[in-house]
C-alpha cells in the first residue's frame, strides 16, 4: 500500500523545479503557499538557492604558465 | 596540418595570447565562466587548427584548460590525477578534432571527451562505487526523495552564504572540491557540469546520454549531499 507523504517531503522533492525555474503556475502557488507557512522548508529552499549560486561562482583552476607550456609542448610532441 | 606546429612556436603564441588578454575586459582572475563559442566560430577555429594554425591550438588550450582542470579536479579529488586527466583529454581533443562536425558546440564536445576520460579512469581504478548517495536514497526509486526537510535543518545554523567572500577562501574551495569528489560518480558528474560549469540541463543530458528527468533528480540529490557536506564543517551566518 502506498503511504501518503507529508507536505514537507513533497515540497523538498519539488524544490529543484523551483531552482530550475521550471515552475508551472499551479506548482508555484502550491509551493509558495507551503514555503510561506513553513519556516523549515523556506530555510531549506534558501540554503539550496545559495548553494547553487556558490557553485556557479566557483572559479576555474589556475594553471601556472610554466606548467601550461610544458603541457602544450608534450601535446604537440604526442600529436 | 597539426604537424606544422612546433613546440618552439608555442611560447611565442602563448606570449601573444597573454598580450591580447591584457586588453580584454575579462581579466584572468575573473570568476566569469568562459562563454561558449557559437557553432560558426567553433567550425572556423577547427578549420584553422586543421590548417596548422598555431593560434587555433593555443586558443582552444587557453579557453578550456582552466575549466577542464576544475572539472577534473572535482571529479578526481586529486590534483595530480586531474592534471593527468587534462593531458589525456587534450590529447584526445586534438587527435579527434578533425572529426568534429559542429553538431554539438565545441565546449560540449570537449567536455564529453573529459567525461569519457573520467569514466575510463574510474573503470580502471574501480575506486568509486557507482552507487547511490547514502542517507539520501534508502529503498526508494530514483524519482523519489526520502529526505525530510525538518530533519535536515535540525540543529543547523542560520545559513546565509556570501558567495563572493567564500570563493576567496582557498580552504573553503578545497573543502567544496572534496565534497563533490566524494560523491558517487553519477551524481558528481551531473552537479559538476550543471552547477559548476554552467551547462544547461539539456546539454548535460546530451553529454551524458541520459534523460533530462534523470539529470534533474540526480542534480537535486547532489545538491542536498553537498549542502550537508558543507554543513559538517562550516557555520555561515549573517
Amino acid at each position: 500500500m502506498r503511504r501518503k507523504r507529508d507536505p514537507c517531503s513533497e515540497v523538498i522533492q519539488k524544490m529543484y523545479l523551483f531552482l530550475e525555474e521550471e515552475r508551472s503556475e499551479s506548482l508555484c502557488e502550491n509551493l509558495r503557499t507551503h514555503l510561506d507557512g513553513c519556516e523549515a522548508c523556506a530555510k531549506q529552499y534558501k540554503i539550496l538557492e545559495d548553494l547553487v549560486s556558490l557553485c556557479q561562482r566557483f572559479p576555474p583552476e589556475e594553471i601556472p604558465e610554466d606548467q601550461k607550456q610544458r603541457m602544450k609542448e608534450a601535446l604537440l610532441k604526442a600529436l | 596540418m597539426v604537424s606544422k606546429i612546433s613546440p618552439g612556436k608555442v611560447k611565442a603564441a602563448g606570449r601573444a595570447a597573454r598580450e591580447r588578454a591584457k586588453g580584454s575586459i575579462i581579466k584572468k582572475k575573473s570568476f566569469e565562466k568562459p562563454v561558449g563559442r557559437d557553432a560558426r566560430a567553433d567550425l572556423e577555429l577547427v578549420k584553422r587548427f586543421r590548417e596548422g594554425d598555431l593560434g587555433a591550438f593555443d586558443s582552444i588550450f587557453e579557453t578550456y584548460s582552466g575549466p577542464l582542470l576544475g572539472f577534473l579536479t572535482r571529479m578526481c579529488g586529486d590534483p595530480e590525477d586531474a592534471k593527468e586527466g587534462l593531458q589525456d583529454t587534450f590529447l584526445s581533443v586534438f587527435r579527434y578534432l578533425k572529426d568534429f562536425r559542429g553538431e554539438a558546440t565545441l565546449k560540449n564536445w570537449i567536455f564529453k571527451i573529459a567525461v569519457n576520460a573520467c569514466l575510463k579512469k574510474k573503470r580502471k581504478m574501480e575506486a568509486q562505487p557507482c552507487g547511490e548517495i547514502e542517507g539520501i536514497r534508502r529503498g526508494k526509486t530514483e524519482s523519489e526523495d526520502s529526505v525530510h526537510p525538518h530533519l535536515l535543518s535540525e540543529g543547523s545554523p542560520e545559513w546565509t552564504l556570501d558567495p563572493e567572500k567564500l570563493m576567496l577562501d582557498g580552504e573553503f574551495r578545497r573543502y567544496m572540491v572534496q565534497g563533490v569528489a566524494s560523491m558517487p560518480y553519477i551524481y558528481k558528474v551531473v552537479i559538476n557540469l550543471r552547477d559548476f560549469e554552467g551547462f544547461s540541463t539539456q546539454d548535460v543530458s546530451r553529454i551524458l546520454g541520459i534523460q533530462e528527468s534523470t539529470v534533474k533528480v540526480r542534480l537535486h540529490r547532489a545538491r542536498l549531499y553537498l549542502k550537508d557536506w558543507l554543513r559538517k564543517r562550516y557555520r555561515v551566518t549573517d
